[in-house]
């Protein structure tokens, strides 16, 4: 529609286009959308909208809903938009009707964010109501009141709102609104993961089927998760989603789409500096001042330039922290969402030398407890930690206007990707920093001089402006590092490294007490000795920092270095123990440190890397301990080629740890937890049930120990649901479990009609939700069946096991581009007529293609993991949401902790695989089996009707062969389709004793030992209580070890076992050379101390009795200690029949 | 005489490949075989002089069953090893990576081959699709192996 209509003929037309049908309608509005005269547009709808209200909703939808009901019935029909500027211009129309109302609802944002921050909780909700009469029901507000009501943890009461509206929905035909805010339910919910979150919004809508799911799946990653998806998705369209809501809705959505697109590269920033020009001269909403100021500072409005947060950065800069404490605490009060003078409040105390203090009286508000976790994270203290806290926060807080700076600092402190401008078009007040958005000086230099012209004698404008002309200072009214760090980046940036570096050591030296400082101090020193070719000192300097805190060098780019040295071949650089550990912590493969490893072992004359022991006692002990440390738990032992076995691998690993225990370090509890890990493993690895013919495996405890890490807060979340269902409280959500009803598309339009699935159940969301993590972990992780599967029997195995058998014996013939090509084996054996060999050759293909469909068909129908309806296998795993829920509810009442919850799974899995294989082991007995039996009976009928000679006699031969050997093949293909055991098998007290003093012992060498032994060959231990057997005798031995006297030539132990009544008898015994009421007494006060359970050391007889009254089963089993005659005696009796 | 190392862990790929490696070159050439990573490093390592070309599969257990039950866990990337080492140890050889699959660890075959070609360029020299209904790798084997030795 390009040429320019008088106002009056486009109402006529307006009109006419309703008399049809609201298709034609709707194609006649996005005609109007995106025609040339924009305003003529606006100014003839806004009159006629002002004497026919009722066509205003026709065109935008509820802007206002006046019930939840009409919130998000909007529209159905969607135009595939021309261009993101006309879909916001066209928006512009009812923004300009309502600029009243939309006015008030800034006010109220504004308002009820502060309050939110700042815990006042009840004024917030109070205002939201009240909110209802003017503004009516939006998403927005909603999200506040769950957001609130989750951070109050009134679970209750936010279920109760979801069910309602809910309720009121479920017939709805259009919108999104029941989905979106189930979604924003749990982002909301501080005990959903937020990387479940991310994970979880992700997977929902992957399988896109067409276009619009494309779109409506990039709508939904945007909306609802727009820190994590700021860079991907259309703008436009999905602007023309959220028009369903309410305008309040579509405006929010418009502020984040004005930062993510004005952050693209080619984005025309005029186009959008123009447009909120316009929306701000209808609103005076501060937030749109950044697009503004981006484009040209000369029109942004005067209270931009806030003073009072200059103040405080100029406090800050001058390095008043006093004052900057201060005056941060009154800022913060009316301005809760600023993250810089959160982060400015923070530094000062940190400058202090001060503990965190909150920077408001209310410690429990959200406020505060972002600025703590901010104050450790600044101060370097348990940094993942934190910073995981800060981002689980972020989700939860998305909706507010401290997203934009808290996204940017967690990413900055994790040394992620960032795109800095979409923080930088959230900055509603004058900033010098805002100067990173300009390319070019001149720019930077207009936008601080308007800031110096509003607010006069500003140091730290002042001092900006000199630093963007790479000026460096000695103006010493800026503190001392800010401007030695400016000046030092500017040596830097006009390559002068030398300087530079001499600088950065400087700042280094003198910046003890700032975190932030250091990192980047640490960063800069760091490229400046690669600049100068000083990689030996690059790499020292890097790994004595580590050292210190491995959080000091989170900031330094090493990935570059690290590629640079592989290419080289570690070749020229000083095989010291410091390059190593740069390695270690740098380079991507284990092959690759495994290479620098045995060079520097062959350095050393040695053989394997615990051989190094004692070849470093030059160095630095901290450094021999991280060295070998590194060596115990990173991936390297595989890969040397002197360790042969895993068992080589393990006991490598055990003399390393001896070795660290010996050092009596720090980290002395972290590697007693090691050596006890070790030596389960080492265990289990020597028990374990030789293979058998079986070959389905899940290595459950690889599985727990890497794949499900991060179950904890699903538990905690499946736990909670389950016992507010427990309370009766009814509860109606919408089913992400299946997916919404499909949509009408056509190229250009769409007509979404979708219906969204609900559940009455709220437990059955997330135990589909955990069930879906723990089997997928099972089946088709790195551990699970699916990887065995795949490499024992679908690559290759299979077919390998069947097709050879044939190709010996000349039946069967290979393929060439697909097509089977003759063989002449048998025309020349027995010199057929050309006659005679093509028939055979037909017969022979039809046989070739008969038995390759069938293994091809086998391994792609059979052999393969089924968890959703739509797939094929037989490793069938699906589950109706219903069943999983009985599933998960089963897993959590046998259960105690997480870690027995996901074990009652796999158990359940492990079931399910049982009888999958079964079915499939049938498959192979009868449908397989057949196959092979017609297509040998088809060829055995073509041999039939040859003449009687040596040919047909042969070749009647060769199939019955044939036949005798696909049988036998079969059988033994069958046996594999058995679960091979990953756990111990049933073993003798007396083998488990024997292991286990075997590895305890190797752990005291420098203590020599006998323990005598009674114990009767048949007292058997049920696999399942194999590993508290181990943990028992273990504990037992290494404190006999420990404390028992010493004694020439070795140490004198006693182990005894006998059964009586079922009741198992263990006796320990061993001399001690304590006072026998004194040793008594220290005993009994240690039994009766439960919570020393959590320690590690002299916990041992605490553990021991936990673990034969709860693990084996029943409490009245006993742990009893004597002491008598300095002889220490520990009787244990467990009832044999609770463990069988 | 081509001196050839074969590391294959599925014994009936590694028969078919050998049969047809002895029905083209018979005696003038040695065949060395390895079953395992583990295997296949030290053979390289120790006795690379031995050998002119190594036909690696890509995926194969850790160890070799007679070392460990089982082959230890499955290395999808287990080639990758293997020419990681050649590269770092710089040892002067040539490597065909032999494979009937087409997705190794999530990553699909000409993804990794792209990548193999900028990682080892000096040692890596393209793949064959070997398949047990086909007899169409044997001619590209032949090809590649007649031009590098």
């Amino acid at each position: 529609m390009k040429e320019k209509k008088p106002e009056y003929q486009i109402r006529q037309d307006f009109l006419h286009s309703f008399k049809t049908s609201i298709k034609n309608y709707a194609e006649y509005a996005f005609m109007l959308k995106n025609s040339a005269n924009r305003g003529e547009v606006s100014s003839s709808l806004l009159n006629l909208f002002k004497v026919l209200p009722a066509y205003e909703k026709l065109t935008f939808g509820n802007l206002f809903p006046t019930t939840v009901e009409q919130l998000g019935l909007g529209t159905s029909v969607f135009f595939k938009p021309e261009n993101l500027e006309n879909e916001l211009y066209w928006l512009l129309i009812p923004i300009r009707h309502h600029k009243k109302q939309m006015k008030e609802f800034i006010e109220l944002r504004d308002i009820v964010e502060t309050s939110v921050m700042l815990g006042n909780y009840d004024e917030a909700l109070d205002l939201l109501d009240s909110s209802i009469k003017n503004l009516g029901h939006s998403v927005w507000l909603y999200e506040m009141k769950t957001l609130i009501y989750c951070q109050l943890g009134k679970k209750e009461e936010v279920y109760s709102m979801i069910t309602e509206i809910n309720k009121k929905k479920k017939d709805a035909k259009y919108g999104f609104v029941t989905f979106l805010l189930s979604s924003l339910l749990s982002r909301s919910m501080t005990d959903v993961s937020a990387y479940q979150y991310d994970y979880d919004l992700i997977s929902l809508y992957k399988r896109n089927k067409n276009e619009f799911h494309t779109h409506r799946f990039l709508y939904f990653l945007y909306r609802l998760n727009f820190y994590s998806n700021y860079n991907r998705g259309n703008e436009a369209t999905t602007l023309l989603m959220e028009n369903t809501n309410s305008l309040i809705d579509r405006y929010i959505l418009i502020l984040n789409i004005l930062k993510s697109y004005s952050s693209q590269e080619n984005a025309d920033t005029t186009m959008v500096a123009r447009y909120a020009k316009r929306l701000h001269g209808l609103l005076n909403d501060p937030c749109l001042y950044p697009f503004i100021a981006a484009d040209n500072i000369a029109n942004v409005p005067i209270d931009y330039y806030d003073k009072a947060f200059i103040d405080i950065l100029d406090a800050y800069y001058t390095g008043d922290y006093e004052a900057v404490i201060l005056q941060s605490s009154e800022y913060i009060k009316r301005n809760p969402c600023c993250f810089d003078v959160i982060r400015f409040y923070n530094r000062a105390l940190i400058f202090l030398g001060r503990s965190y203090k909150p920077i408001t009286p209310n410690r429990a508000s959200i406020l505060n407890r972002l600025s703590e976790k901010v104050f450790f994270v600044l101060k370097g203290v348990n940094n993942s930690q934190y910073l995981y806290e800060l981002y689980q926060l972020l989700k939860n807080l998305s909706g507010l206007s401290i997203a934009p700076g808290l996204d940017l600092f967690i990413r900055e402190e994790n040394n992620e990707s960032r795109i800095e401008k979409i923080y930088y078009l959230s900055l509603v007040r004058f900033d010098p920093i805002v100067t990173n958005l300009f390319q070019t000086d001149s720019s930077k230099n207009r936008y601080l001089s308007y800031g110096l012209k509003n607010i006069a004698n500003s140091i730290v404008i002042d001092y900006q402006k000199r630093r963007v002309g790479k000026q460096t200072t000695e103006d010493d009214r800026v503190v001392a590092y800010i401007r030695n760090s400016d000046n030092a980046k500017i040596a830097f940036e006009t390559c002068n490294y030398e300087k530079a570096l001499e600088m950065w050591l400087y700042v280094y030296a003198t910046s003890a007490k700032s975190m932030p400082t250091l990192q980047v101090a640490i960063s800069y020193i760091f490229q400046c000795y690669l600049h100068l070719h000083q990689y030996s000192e690059a790499v020292a300097f890097y790994v004595d920092r580590y050292l210190e805190n491995r959080n000091i060098v989170n900031k330094v780019e090493t990935d570059d270095f690290a590629k640079v040295l592989k290419k080289q071949r570690y070749k020229g650089y000083k095989y010291s123990i410091d390059f190593l550990i740069f390695v270690f912590l740098t380079a991507k493969n284990g092959t690759e440190k495994n290479f620098v490893l045995t060079n520097f072992c062959k350095y050393k004359e040695v053989s394997l890397p615990s051989e190094l022991i004692g070849h470093l006692s030059d160095e630095k002990i901290e450094k021999v301990e991280m060295f070998f440390h590194m060596i115990f738990q990173e991936d390297m032992l595989r890969h040397h080629k002197l360790v042969k076995s895993t068992l080589d691998i393990l006991q490598e690993k055990q003399r390393i740890i001896h070795y660290l225990l010996t050092l009596g370090s720090l980290n002395q509890r972290q590697y007693l937890q090691e050596e006890s890990e070790l030596m389960e493993e080492m265990i289990v690895y020597t028990g374990i049930k030789k293979m058998d013919e079986g070959k389905i495996y899940a290595n459950d405890q690889a599985i727990i120990k890497y794949e499900l890490t991060d179950i904890d807060d699903l538990y905690k979340r499946f736990a909670t649901q389950y016992d507010l269902m427990q309370t009766g409280l009814a509860i109606y959500l919408v089913d992400t479990s299946t997916n919404v009803t499909d949509i009408e598309s056509s190229p250009n339009v769409s007509i979404y009609s979708a219906q969204f699935k609900y559940t009455d159940s709220a437990v059955l969301e997330v135990a589909n939700e955990i069930y879906s993590k723990i089997s997928h972990a099972y089946l088709k992780s790195k551990f699970g069946i699916d990887t065995y599967l795949s490499t024992r029997i679908r690559h290759g195995v299979f077919e390998g096991e069947l097709r050879p058998v044939l190709s010996e014996l000349h039946l069967i013939l290979n393929t060439e581009k697909k097509r089977y090509i003759t063989t002449d084996y048998w025309l020349r054996k027995y010199a057929l007529s050309s006659d005679t060999n093509a028939a055979l050759m037909d017969e022979l293909k039809v046989l070739s293609h008969g038995v390759d469909f069938a293994i091809s068909e086998f391994k792609s129908k059979i052999l393969q993991i089924k968890t959703v309806e739509d797939e094929i296998g037989y490793f069938d795993y699906v589950l109706s949401p219903e069943d999983v829920q009985a599933v998960e509810i089963t897993s959590y009442r046998k259960s105690q902790d997480a870690e027995g919850f996901i074990k009652e799974t796999f158990a359940f899995l492990r079931s399910k695989t049982e009888q999958n294989l079964d079915n499939i082991r049938s498959v192979v007995r009868t449908e397989l089996s057949d196959r092979f039996s017609s297509l040998f009976e088809r060829f055995d009928k073509y041999i039939s009707k040859l003449p009687n000679n040596h040919f047909s006699e042969d070749l009647e031969t060769t199939l019955q062969n044939a036949r005798t050997q696909i049988a036998y093949k079969l059988e033994r293909i069958e046996k594999w389709f058995y679960m091979q055991d990953s756990q111990f098998d049933d073993m003798t007290l007396r083998n488990i004793m024997n292991i286990v003093w075997e590895n305890t012992e190797t752990s005291f060498p420098d203590v020599p030992a006998k323990c005598s032994t009674a114990i009767p060959a048949n007292i058997m231990i049920k696999a399942d209580y194999g590993i508290h057997f181990i943990d028992l005798l273990r504990i037992f031995f290494s404190n006999m070890l420990k404390y028992s006297k010493k004694t020439l030539p070795y140490r004198e132990l006693a182990f005894q076992a006998s059964v009586d009544s079922k009741v198992l008898k263990l006796h320990f015994e061993n001399e001690t050379d304590r006072d026998d009421d004194e040793l008594s007494q220290e005993i009994q006060d240690k039994m009766s101390s439960r919570d020393r359970l959590s320690g590690e050391v002299g916990t041992g007889l605490v553990k021991a009795e936990k673990i034969v009254k709860y693990d084996l089963k029943n409490i009245n089993n006993q742990v009893l200690v004597t002491v008598k005659d300095h002889r220490f005696h520990v009787d244990v009796s467990i009832d044999l029949n609770s463990i069988e | 005489m081509k001196s050839i190392l074969l590391v294959e862990d599925t014994p009936d790929k590694a028969r078919d490949i050998k049969n047809f490696l002895y029905s083209v070159y018979g005696d003038d050439m040695s065949l060395g075989e390895c079953s395992s990573y583990k295997s296949a490093q030290q053979e390289i390592l120790d006795k690379h002089d031995d050998y002119d070309l190594i036909l690696l599969d890509m995926t194969m257990s850790t160890f070799d069953p007679s070392t460990e039950d089982n082959g230890g866990e499955p290395e999808p990337l287990g080639g990758k090893n293997l020419l990681d080492n050649i590269y770092l140890w710089e040892i002067d050889i040539k490597v065909i990576v032999v494979t009937m699959y087409n997705d190794f660890d999530g990553q699909k075959l000409m993804s990794l081959n792209a990548e193999l070609q900028e990682d080892y360029s000096d040692i890596y020299c393209g793949y064959v699709f070997f398949a047990f209904n086909s007899t169409s790798w044997q001619q590209d084997l032949k090809d590649k192996i007649d031009s590098l030795i």
